[in-house]
């Protein structure tokens, strides 16, 4: 049985604990508001754009750029592909890290060359230690998903696509469902014909101009196309972070709870075991001088 | 009140917020072959619309200004939508920071080794001018 002293500091040492993961889980989910908020805005603009895009192969379905997928489905696969991973700075978020580096190992079995563009440091460092070729000029934090970062990387991410140094862009992000983290990869550029427009569903809007062609229209909503898909998917996973931690958190806080229980109860246990062996000894002590009296 | 009577609704949608959400009487934009005016009962159309200056004037008679980036304009059944990536007021511009923005713009035009360095420096520039631009105008 451990002593009193020692029992007590490890009661102090939990609470201590206890009120780290308790704050832990307040910042994250004043954090997980704050991201929700600015995200509603960019949503109403990234719909509106992917409807404009859709209305766009749906009136003119032969419309051809750079951006847009040759049909069919065609691009050579010796092409390097580039994927960004989204993923936190730090630890502490049950499996929401973990998730996204699988997702980008079972990537790199699905396509030949790979590039990796990573945003937060597990993920940089992950995929580093596991040998995988990361772009080494790409270092950008998510802990805080603003429009300026999502920017940054959109025309980071053009540059490289317009040279024509990559063929696909995929982004893995990571989605809160059913109680756990997801992680997602969906193909940013080029963009996928059919994903917008099904089959059947062709021709089937009005006559319509384009100012100067369908092409430039385009071209001239790639930009924000990037930077609004690359903004949701940062906020997505941010909030999915945030809501891992809590998770983690909470989790934390229930055992440090049930643990703190426990050992208030051996506290008490040990002192009432201490306090009556001295009773004892007190009254044994005193029954030999009580005798002799 | 016959002049109030030709007007369409406008949405303008900046990718941090919607910049305007209203009826207007007509919007200039700025297209990559120059500026593009819209009033009342256009036809159906989509054009792109290049960093520039973008006007509108509402029922009231009062034109306002904005500086916008890349985006596209589409006009149809009489509905008037301009989506770009970003949209600020004069008045809200950071004459300051444009100008170094300019600068360095200027410095990077200058070291650009490729086609692409240069495309890019180019776009910066522009973006930084029509601030600029903007705010000195059309300050209020």
């Amino acid at each position: 049985m451990s002593s009193l002293k020692e029992i007590k500091e490890r009661i102090e040492s939990v609470r201590e604990t206890r009120k780290i993961t308790g704050a832990m889980y307040l910042i994250s989910s004043s954090k997980l508001r704050r991201a929700r908020e600015s995200a509603a805005n960019t949503r109403i603009y990234f719909d509106a754009l992917r409807g404009e895009i859709k209305h766009i192969f749906k009136v003119s379905p032969s419309v051809e750029s750079k951006y847009v997928n040759p049909r069919p489905d065609e691009i050579p696969d010796h092409l390097t592909h580039a994927c960004i991973v989204i993923t936190s700075d730090r630890g502490l978020v049950g499996s929401y890290n973990k998730n996204a580096v699988r997702r980008a190992e079972e990537a790199c079995a699905e396509h030949t060359h790979l590039k990796f563009f990573p945003v937060g440091e597990y993920g940089r460092r992950a995929l580093l230690e596991r040998g995988y070729d990361v772009d080494e000029d790409f270092v950008f934090s998510g802990e805080n998903p603003t429009l300026q970062l999502a920017r940054k990387i959109a025309y980071y991410m053009l540059r490289l696509y317009d040279s024509g140094k990559i063929g696909r862009i995929f982004v893995i992000y990571s989605s809160f469902e059913g109680g756990a983290p997801k992680a997602f990869m969906p193909r940013l550029l080029p963009l996928n014909r059919t994903a917008y427009v099904p089959d059947g569903e062709e021709g089937a809007s009005s006559e319509f101009e384009y100012f100067p062609t369908a092409k430039d229209v385009i071209d001239s909503m790639i930009p924000g196309y990037m930077v609004g898909f690359i903004y949701g998917a940062l906020v997505e996973s941010f909030s999915c972070e945030q809501q891992s931690r809590m998770m983690a958190m909470n989790a934390a806080n229930r055992s440090a709870d049930e643990l703190l229980e426990e050992l208030t109860r051996d506290y008490m246990r040990e002192r009432q075991a201490a306090i009556t062996e001295e009773i004892t000894e007190i009254a044994a002590g005193s029954q030999p001088q009580g005798a002799g009296r | 009140m016959a002049e109030r009577a030709y007007t369409f609704p406008l949405r303008i949608i900046a990718a941090d917020r919607i910049f305007y959400n209203g009826e207007a009487s007509s919007v200039t934009v700025t297209c990559p072959d120059g500026k593009y005016g819209i009033m009342a009962g256009h036809a159906n159309m989509a054009a792109a619309v290049a960093p520039g200056i973008l006007s509108y004037r509402t029922p009231d008679g009062d034109v306002f200004h904005a500086a916008v980036s890349d985006g596209v304009v589409k006009v149809s059944d009489g509905d008037v939508l301009i989506l770009v990536e970003s949209a600020e007021h004069p008045a809200d511009i950071d004459v300051l920071r444009a100008e170094r923005s300019a600068a360095e713009a200027e410095e990077e035009l200058k070291r650009s080794r490729s086609g692409l360095e240069f495309r890019a420096a180019s776009a910066k520039l522009s973006r930084a001018l029509t601030r600029i631009k903007a705010n000195r105008n059309y300050k209020k």
